[in-house]
């Protein structure tokens, strides 16, 4: 498929981070890294799905990579005709370059545009939000709003307007008459489908669709989507389509990038990516969703845990932390079960998140019930192994002896011994060293440990090296 | 008797523009360990139901009547505010939508649960502390104890639901209406707390009335399904039949429009009808593949039996004098029920798959 398309836009090495800053002088004491280094190639008139939980960073990567904000670092290639570029440059723009201070950038990197050239560029690039009342202006009737682009970009025959923007209007499903309607007359559907009008209007080459569907009704979500469907033939548009939503991911698009924590760690096409996924991230997350059949219960692979914070990703392979095929080391025979809950007992207590303490609240919670005599240390052993649902004994020696001692360690109010204790025996790949994205099948590349692909992809857009 | 039996509710709500009709005669019941789904879209009166169960509808301008909304033996229209009180939280909770709305930012979590257990119980500041970190354990909040004294902020949206959930069991409650309680949360995490809901049902014995729009959650953890439409109740039975036998068309149109079916449906054409003047006839006419002009005249059917058990259709093609077989969902349903085919979302083998796909494959492919 990507052999005979041509690229619209590539994605190299988008990095976007927020500064924490604190104190007057606003000194950075962190990085929120929201978008971490990612790559894609959106092809001619193909619909590229972006996929993930809330935090992922898959919104700020849509908006860095239309420069609606400052992205941090990397590349967006964009193959097609590169406006003309008519900002006189500042003197103090003109130091720079003398000095050659200003980055070398290729002409067709959009993150390189002037003003004047961004303002040309997202005439070919548009936009729609999820939230269709907050993109509208309540005192603007909704044809003044549709053909409001139109205005911005030169065009200042009122007459000419409205009768453009009329008939985006009857083409998205509503009538010529609606231009004067105001948008607080149309239900949510109908806004979103202005929404569309008004991004059709310059006639763009590719949308970036930011969960346009997720505030609607079912019903009417798949009447947007089977429009959008429509108007993407006919106006032969590229898409990038942001969602939550796999079932909506699955009916819209023809490959879908999975993100996690600002990373992109699979990228397939749609249909082989709900067959046959290969990252255990995305195996969870479409095991996740209840399928719309009582026969078929049971929710699938449990995740352990929260996403985490993006201002201090973990190391290696993000998810590892809450990976449930995490993989063990090779002196270590346990249960895969009993390994993940070693390997987040360790994690607690590396952060120091339990103490001697904890595990004597623990155990009087636990016998509550029948509070006689005193606490023993071997009820707060119990304790601290059922509040990680560790089992009595571990089914390997070795790793029962290290639990065994860090517990005892804990309780002595020892974590740093404890933690190396822990360290020493239950490390992993995973958590040490950095998944390459594996090519596994012509489209399908992924992110980690387990997969073993048939070569190993510099970045997800190698697809397009020869470009 | 059931748990809870709604019988002919109403509540209308007065505007400058004229009376909304939220929700016209609905009745259903809930029992004990049994957890009965309110599924249906924006608007169509589900949230309000369930709120005028424990008269949290505020009146006016709202007003509630209803036939009877029995709650074990007890009929809560006719209670006092005060004993209305008592009943809620301690012996029916509540969880809404958005966790963050329903915790005080302010105050810690942990005083905030140990609050829910004191205002149902006489217990010392100390057995109450107890019974939190207990609470806030068992719905999965690690570390409870040390967590106590934090603040809302500083839990995860999942985790904010998970205190919400163990606020609203404080009292051991014997049904627990959940108001689209993961429809805020991302779909991991809605598994997460789902599971909960199920082991807290097993563990309390509880009902549980459970209102969403997403008929996945539904199909995952409904007994029964009341499906909703503008205030009407339009079919409504054990969950098995009412997804693989649905009788209404509206019920129908709901699942041939899920997302990811591969159906590549075009939704249901149309709008909810005003709910100030709601039309004469079925409430669904207007969109209905089927209507004839019957159904656009007298009032909105009513519910009638249409196969096995408790399963009834409010839909006039089920009435003596119609020919139900219009309406009856196709064959070629059964014989396609998901044209989009097996895959691993539909709960496949999950290491089998991983086995027969990751290694072989990609090893040996080339």
């Amino acid at each position: 498929m990507s052999d005979d398309r041509e690229p619209v836009l590539s994605v190299r090495g988008l990095k976007k981070h927020y500064p924490v800053t604190k104190g007057i002088l606003r000194r950075e004491v962190g990085r929120v890294k929201a978008v971490d280094g990612i790559d894609f190639t959106l092809y001619e008139g193909e619909t590229l799905g972006l996929v993930g939980e809330s935090g992922c960073g898959k919104s700020t990567a849509a908006t860095s990579l239309l420069r609606l904000e400052e992205p941090t670092d990397g590349e967006v290639i964009y193959h097609g005709e590169v406006p003309e570029d008519t900002n006189r440059k500042t003197p103090m723009e003109k130091l720079r370059a003398i000095r050659g201070e200003e980055e070398a950038r290729e002409p067709n990197d959009i993150v390189g545009f002037s003003r004047s050239q961004l303002k040309r560029f997202r005439r070919k690039a548009q936009m729609i939000f999820q939230n269709p009342t907050g993109s509208f202006d309540p005192r603007m009737s909704v044809g003044e709003s549709v053909a409001e682009p139109l205005l911005i970009h030169g065009l200042d025959d009122t007459a000419e307007r409205r009768e453009i923007a009329e008939d985006l209007l009857d083409r998205v499903g509503l009538d010529a008459d609606d231009y004067d309607r105001y948008p607080h007359e149309f239900s949510g559907g109908q806004k979103q489908r202005v929404a569309l009008a008004r991004a059709l209007v310059v006639n763009p080459e590719f949308v970036v669709a930011d969960e346009p569907v997720s505030a609607l009704d079912v019903s009417i979500q798949s009447e947007i989507l089977s429009l959008m469907r429509d108007l993407q033939d006919r106006f032969g548009l590229s898409m990038l389509f942001i969602s939550h939503d796999m079932g909506v991911i699955r009916e819209i698009c023809d490959r879908v990038a999975v993100m996690y924590l600002g990373e992109i760690v699979e990228v397939a096409p749609t249909e082989e990516l709900f067959r046959n996924p290969q990252h255990p991230y995305t195996q969870a997350l479409l095991a996740s969703i209840p399928t719309p059949d009582p026969r078929q219960r049971g929710l699938g692979i449990e995740l352990t845990g929260d996403v985490p914070s993006p201002d201090n990703p973990p190391s290696g392979c993000r998810f590892h932390t809450r990976c449930p095929k995490v993989i063990q080391p090779d002196d270590l025979d346990l249960p895969q079960e009993q390994f993940r809950r070693a390997l987040d007992f360790r994690h607690q207590v590396e952060g120091g998140d339990v103490d001697a303490d904890g595990a004597a609240e623990l155990a009087r919670a636990r016998r509550s019930d029948a509070a006689t005599g005193d606490i023993t240390r071997d009820d707060r052993r119990r304790a601290l192994r059922a509040e990680f649902d560790l089992p009595d004994e571990l089914d390997d020696p070795t790793a029962e002896e290290s639990v065994a001692a860090a517990v005892d360690s804990v309780l002595d109010d020892d974590l740093e011994s404890a933690a190396d204790r822990l360290s020493d025996t239950f490390s992993t790949v995973c958590e040490r060293e950095k998944p390459a994205l594996e090519r596994t099948d012509e489209d399908h590349v992924a992110a980690c440990h387990l997969v073993d692909g048939t070569e190993t992809v510099e970045t997800a857009t190698s697809e397009v090296a020869d470009d | 008797m059931s748990l809870l039996e709604v019988r002919d509710l109403e509540v209308t709500f007065d505007t400058d523009s004229g009376t909304v009709h939220a929700v016209d005669g609905v009745s259903f019941d809930v029992d004990r360990g049994e957890t009965v789904c309110i599924v249906g879209e924006s608007g169509s009166g589900k949230t309000v139901t369930s709120e005028s169960i424990t008269r949290l509808v505020k009146e006016p301008p709202g007003r509630v009547t209803a036939d009877r909304v029995t709650f074990d033996e007890r009929d809560l229209m006719q209670l006092s505010k005060r004993r209305l009180r008592n009943i809620r939280g301690d012996r029916i909770g509540h969880v809404f939508q958005n966790p963050q709305g329903s915790l005080n930012p302010v105050y810690t979590v942990g005083r905030q649960v140990a609050e829910a257990i004191r205002l149902h119980e006489d217990v010392s500041k100390a057995t109450a502390r107890e019974r939190a970190v207990d609470l806030l354990d068992r719905v999965g909040i690690p570390k409870a104890g040390e967590r106590y004294d934090d603040y809302p902020h500083e839990f995860s949206g999942g985790q904010k639901q998970r205190v919400v959930v163990a606020m609203a069991i404080a009292a051991n409650p014997d049904l627990l209406i959940a108001d689209e309680p993961t429809t805020a949360l991302d779909v991991t995490i809605q598994a997460q707390i789902l599971r909960l809901l199920r082991e807290l049902q097993d563990d309390l014995d509880m009902g549980i009335l459970l209102i969403t729009h997403d008929l996945g959650v539904v199909a995952e953890v409904a007994d029964r399904v009341v499906v909703m439409y503008a205030g009407k109740v339009m079919e409504s039975g054990d969950v098995f039949e009412v997804f693989e036998n649905p009788s209404h068309p509206y019920t129908q149109g709901l699942l041939d429009c899920l997302p990811g079916r591969g159906g590549g449906s075009d939704g249901i054409p149309g709008s909810l009808p005003d709910p100030k003047e709601p039309p004469a006839g079925c409430r669904f006419a207007d969109r209905c593949p089927h209507a004839i002009d019957d159904c656009r005249t007298g009032d909105h059917p009513t519910l009638v039996p249409v196969s096995g058990g408790d399963h009834e259709a409010a839909c006039l093609f089920y009435q003596a004098g119609y020919d139900a077989s219009v309406v009856r969902s196709p064959a070629d349903r059964d014989a396609d029920p998901d044209a989009g085919g097996e895959t691993f979302a539909d709960g496949g083998p999950v290491d089998g798959a991983e086995t027969d796909s990751g290694d072989a494959d990609g090893g040996t492919r080339r």
